[in-house]
């Protein structure tokens, strides 16, 4: 056999990786690409004939587009994490084949779930300016670099929970229950512009409710983020916890391919 | 070759740390077909999978310069809800076998494997005898330096031992065998050096027949 570089060799893992979780998603069942479409659409036109039912218009966007683009995001980064933190239990047969690492499997579900993501923000997106609504984004460059650097956190603290979970079994219960509480205070669904600026100050440490805000901001032409809303603390928090997720990845990469 | 420096290799049990091996020096000549032999929860497997490079020791190092195939065992390493053909295919662009490298390397698994319609079944619904037919002749579609066997072999029924004794027999002649078994007619066949692993340490035996006299005993 001859010898591969080991670029090459990553290339082909998650090549191969990235295909059997294809497989494992659709393969089973016929509905399984149904449902990968229906569960966010289903989402979002509950939440948003709920909210539009309640709320009134606002004159400078439309609602539906605002909840959109800040519901998909968060659901990518969501999945993200969740599907992070369980590939290492799921792969762990293959970590028999010493190509693959736990980083390969990583990689590949980020790269899995940004797909499915992507083809279902686009087809809803289509869907709402078929439909007539200002879907225009006001400076898409940002808009993508944004979205990117929330995989790049979310990749980071999937990795955090990958290796938190399988120190301690127990934690994955409640990890995944994490983002229950931040679907709330990342006002993905509802604006926190009513909530008191003492308590404001503490939610503003919750850097996904920056990501989503700066990806509305980057949307709508005229957006007003909320007060303390920074890129800057997005940049430094992603720094930190990619430090930290390396590092840790570093120590455990052994333990967590152990059978 | 393979050369073992300061190994100590230790698995974590709900009730402590338990050693498998501690400072384990060893030396394992060229070109020699290995049988591994002990008694169950000797550390066999485990000495095996750290050869291979699959398991990592909490110190010391493995050396060798060979290129050394996946532990061909009866457990996991196949995603059960894929098809037995499918599962030959990720092997192969795992190793980066793609086009009609991968095409011919499906044809042989098949053509070994002679599972007939349950080749396209998802592997979960195989019986032990089917799994070890497709987990060999996967490993049998890869030419290797080393084949890590474990086990694989004794399996399965009389057609397919022949089957897999010949072309197992072909193989050897380029590339050799670590084999971990509790069969001694296999051992004595394939194996031409023996590591008797117990008591958390390893025995060298040049002849093998001496080696399954001290294994009995």
């Amino acid at each position: 056999m001859q010898k591969r570089h080991p670029l090459e060799i990553v290339k082909s893992v998650i090549f191969a990786l990235v295909l059997r979780e294809m497989r494992g998603r659709f393969g089973r069942l016929r509905m399984g690409a149904l449902w990968v479409v229906l569960e966010p659409v289903a989402h979002l036109a509950a939440v948003g004939t709920l909210v539009t039912l309640r709320t009134q218009a606002s004159p400078s966007y439309e609602f539906l587009v605002w909840l959109l683009v800040g519901l998909s995001p968060f659901l990518l980064y969501k999945n993200i994490v969740l599907k992070l933190m369980g590939s290492v239990d799921a792969n762990k047969a293959l970590f028999s084949y010493k190509q693959i690492q736990p980083a390969d499997a990583f990689i590949a579900r980020t790269l899995v779930e940004f797909c499915i993501s992507a083809i279902v923000f686009f087809l809803i997106y289509v869907g709402l300016t078929w439909y007539g609504l200002d879907t225009r984004i006001a400076d898409p460059l940002m808009w993508l670099f944004i979205l990117l650097v929330g995989i790049a956190l979310s990749m980071s603290l999937g990795t955090i929970y990958a290796i938190i979970a399988n120190a301690i079994p127990e934690a994955a219960f409640i990890l995944r229950l994490t983002f229950l509480p931040l679907y709330i205070l990342s006002g993905v669904v509802f604006s926190l512009h009513r909530v008191p600026d003492e308590y404001m100050q503490y939610i503003l440490w919750n850097p996904y409710l920056h990501i989503i805000d700066l990806i509305r901001s980057k949307t709508f032409f005229r957006y007003n983020v909320y007060p303390g809303v920074s890129l800057r603390y997005v940049m430094e928090f992603t720094a930190i916890a990619l430090f930290f997720a390396a590092a840790a990845y570093r120590l455990r990469r052994f333990r967590l391919m152990a059978l | 070759m393979f050369e073992l420096h300061n190994i100590t290799k230790s698995y974590w049990t709900p009730r402590g740390r338990r050693y498998v091996f501690r400072n384990l020096n060893l030396s394992i000549p060229p070109n020699r077909n290995i049988g591994l032999i002990g008694r169950n929860g000797s550390g066999k497997s485990t000495l095996m999978r750290l050869l291979g490079g699959v398991d990592q020791p909490d110190s010391g190092r493995v050396v060798t310069d060979k290129n050394i195939s996946w532990p061909v065992g009866l457990g996991g390493s196949f995603q059960g809800s894929m098809s037995g053909r499918d599962n030959v295919k990720f092997v192969c662009r795992v190793y980066g076998a793609v086009g009609e490298a991968m095409r011919e390397k499906v044809r042989y698994v098949q053509d070994f494997a002679d599972i007939g319609r349950w080749f396209d079944e998802p592997v979960r619904s195989y019986s032990s005898g089917m799994r070890s037919r497709l987990a060999f002749g996967m490993s049998m579609a890869f030419d290797f330096d080393y084949y890590l066997i474990d086990e694989v072999m004794s399996v399965g029924d009389a057609h397919f031992k022949k089957k897999s004794t010949e072309v197992f027999g072909e193989k050897l002649k380029k590339s050799n065998v670590i084999l971990v078994s509790h069969a001694m007619p296999d051992i004595k066949r394939l194996c031409n050096l023996v590591l008797l692993v117990e008591n958390g340490g390893v025995r060298i035996f040049e002849d093998v027949a001496e080696g399954i006299k001290a294994y009995r005993s």
